[in-house]
């Protein structure tokens, strides 16, 4: 750590760690639900759970992600983050929203109803208030320092373009169609999109200080795929406007362009193996190197291609709205943001504290328990699906009795898994977050 | 290499990118409002409202997206007509026993309003989808309500009649009428009570469970007799 700013980003992956903690446990809750389906039924049902489960994947990795881009950003720009109060009022901001959030759920039952975009009012306002805060002091640090790199700039397209989109979120429309053909630009334009600006530049990043790997050739690299991400994945949004009211003509769009998404997806895990290769990653950081070749796999396989799988209208036709679609949820989310957010956390967190070298024991265990429970996970999911829409859309046998029948047994293993690897190691994740640094003694003295 | 260029084929190609899309976004919105859904009323507007306030979307899909933990609901209104979705939708433990799904608690006027929403959705044109299942597809235009449910119910999946379905795991009924299958008899009222609860007919057989209404019941038993 060289800047005394870079600590705001400490409260905001504390703050992570322990949503995301709480987003396994409700997934653990919903998976149960199918198993025994009047689990909890008047107190905690499945839509409120779902609510949950999905509203604090994003409080979680946004955090992260914002804490991390306060570290980088001071690093990159070679300055003191430009208001320190923002930053807090914003992490303040921010948590009050999510904790509204999930009070509204659990206690006043309501909803704006579209997954990921329940939060109901205020709170999106709250969220937009943070957001803003984060943009100023954001692009004021980056004109404060008037020195802008290729992953700053990257990174700060992606954080606007967020922000831009999460505004569409504000302005509900009557007509199902128009719905959610603009909650699709949240939701497409965030993770095939914006999301993967973030966490290219947050890999860039972390793979020149793990490695050393030369600035201009990751720079190359960089932008050789933002470019391929924003120029396949931008009308890629077509792959959603199969079946939701919208022209025949995205049929066709959707399937040229998504087919060529997995691309800068690919370039990316061989830009990561590559620069591996750079130069032996230092003891000290085994553990964020290991979520870094974890990040590069399971973005490849979650979103390259298990998202590919089902991106064809020729087989979308069968598979959309079916498990198949949340075992690509699950592996691209946790793949692709889930174990880069960790990565940059395992990173920052020990030179947060100065604490020099640290043990990663705990740390790896945490990574392989995830990274088993969650490839198991995955496996139990996509033939819950599979088996879904044999039964169910090609041979028309009634949703519920796939359900309870033959879904439900596959669920009792994602449930499984989850308790049993999952969560240990979410466990871990967190604990070590907090320790790191810790343990051994006294807290090291500030860097001052 | 020109250390512009990189950067100016990103920003190029981004706006580029989001140029077409904005052009598409227009001419989409233009033809969802003007042909491609029914025009809105106010009681459609109320009950896609309610739809939202009661997160019915993350158990239930529509138009594909949601959750997959109850039925999907596009085309809801094509299997169940506005009198059975009504009296569900207000006392859902009533219409249908044994149901998990919670009452919402709606008055018969909010009930209404959530119909008139399915109503319209159904009428969306969603390029054919859901499609329908292979078997239906096979179904003859002109058969009997009994032989659309054999197929449309997924009954086909694992049995055959009139040369269509599948040739197991379930036994071959084309001759189901004439001919009874292992000593079981095929009087209409065994057949009724073999669709209402077949593990309680015959403990242990692999035969689902399919929910059918009475008049679904009757309508495949009167199609099963007459195959002989």
């Amino acid at each position: 750590m060289t800047y005394r700013t870079q600590r705001l980003a400490e409260p905001y992956f504390l703050a992570a760690a322990l949503l995301f903690v709480l987003q396994v446990v409700f997934g653990l809750l919903i998976a149960a639900q199918y198993v025994w389906p009047t689990l909890l039924l008047d107190t905690l049902p499945f839509n409120v759970g779902r609510a949950t489960h999905l509203n604090l994947l994003v409080f979680w990795l946004l955090l992260a992600l914002m804490g991390a881009s306060y570290y980088l950003l001071a690093e990159e720009a070679e300055t003191e983050i430009l208001s320190p109060a923002m930053a807090y009022a914003q992490l303040a901001l921010l948590l009050v929203a999510g904790v509204g959030t999930l009070v509204s759920f659990w206690f006043a039952g309501v909803s704006r109803g579209k997954p990921f975009t329940e939060s109901p009012l205020p709170w999106p306002w709250l969220i937009v208030a943070g957001t803003v805060l984060f943009l100023v002091n954001v692009v004021g640090t980056l004109i404060k320092a008037k020195r802008l790199n290729p992953i700053t700039f990257v990174l700060g397209v992606g954080m606007v373009g967020l922000a831009l989109t999460y505004l569409i979120n504000l302005v509900p429309s009557a007509n199902l169609s128009v719905d959610y053909f603009w909650w699709w630009w949240i939701i497409h334009l965030w993770v095939e999109g914006f999301w993967e600006l973030i966490a290219a530049a947050l890999a860039a990043f972390l793979l020149i200080k793990l490695t050393g790997v030369a600035r201009a050739t990751m720079y190359r690299w960089l932008y050789v795929e933002v470019t391929l991400v924003l120029v396949t994945g931008i009308i890629g949004i077509g792959h959603h406007y199969y079946w939701i009211g919208t022209p025949r003509y995205w049929l066709l769009w959707g399937a040229v362009f998504s087919a060529f998404e997995p691309l800068p997806i690919a370039l990316m895990a061989v830009d990561a193996f590559r620069s591996m290769r750079e130069r032996p990653v230092a003891a000290a950081d085994r553990v964020p190197a290991y979520f870094v070749i974890g990040t590069a796999i399971g973005h490849f396989l979650g979103a390259g291609v298990w998202g590919f799988a089902m991106t064809l209208p020729q087989i979308n036709k069968w598979t959309h709205g079916t498990q198949v679609t949340a075992s690509h949820g699950h592996f691209a989310f946790f793949g692709a943001f889930g174990l880069l957010a960790l990565a940059a956390a395992f990173y920052m967190v020990p030179r947060l504290r100065a604490a020099g070298a640290v043990p990663s024991r705990r740390g790896l265990w945490s990574f392989w328990l995830m990274a088993a429970g969650m490839l198991s996970m995955v496996l139990a999911f996509t033939i819950a699906g599979v088996v879904q829409t044999y039964l169910y859309r090609l041979l028309g046998m009634d949703f519920m009795t796939v359900r309870t029948d033959y879904v439900a047994f596959w669920m009792f293993w994602v449930w499984a898994f989850g308790l049993v690897l999952f969560l240990p190691g979410t466990l871990l994740c967190a604990w070590d977050l907090f320790a790191i640094g810790r343990a051994s003694g006294p807290r090291a003295p500030a860097e001052a | 290499m020109n250390g512009k260029l990189l950067p100016t084929v990103f920003i190029t190609g981004t706006l580029v990118s989001f140029a077409v899309l904005g052009a598409m976004t227009a001419n989409s919105l233009a033809a969802i409002h003007a042909s491609r859904t029914p025009p809105l009323t106010e009681s459609v507007i109320a009950g896609k409202a309610l739809w939202a306030a009661r997160n019915c979307n993350d158990c239930h899909t529509i138009l594909g997206i949601g959750g997959y933990f109850a039925p999907e609901l596009t085309k809801v209104a094509d299997r169940r007509d506005a009198a059975w979705l009504q009296g569900f939708l207000v006392r859902p433990a009533v219409a249908k026993p044994g149901t998990t799904m919670p009452d919402q608690r709606l008055t018969e006027a909010d009930a209404q309003a959530l119909v008139a929403f399915f109503e319209w959705v159904r009428r969306i044109d969603t390029n054919d989808w859901p499609p329908a299942p292979m078997g239906s597809a096979a179904a003859p235009a002109t058969s009997s309500e009994g032989a659309m449910l054999f197929q449309r119910k997924g009954c086909s999946a694992c049995h055959m009649a009139a040369g269509l379905g599948a040739s197991g795991p379930g036994p071959d009924l084309t001759h189901i009428g004439g001919t009874p299958y292992d000593a079981l008899p095929n009087t209409p009222e065994f057949l009724s009570r073999w669709l209402d609860d077949p593990q309680a007919v015959k403990p242990g057989t692999l035969m689902p469970r399919t929910p059918l209404s009475a008049a679904e019941r009757d309508a495949l038993v009167e199609y099963l007799v007459s195959l002989k």
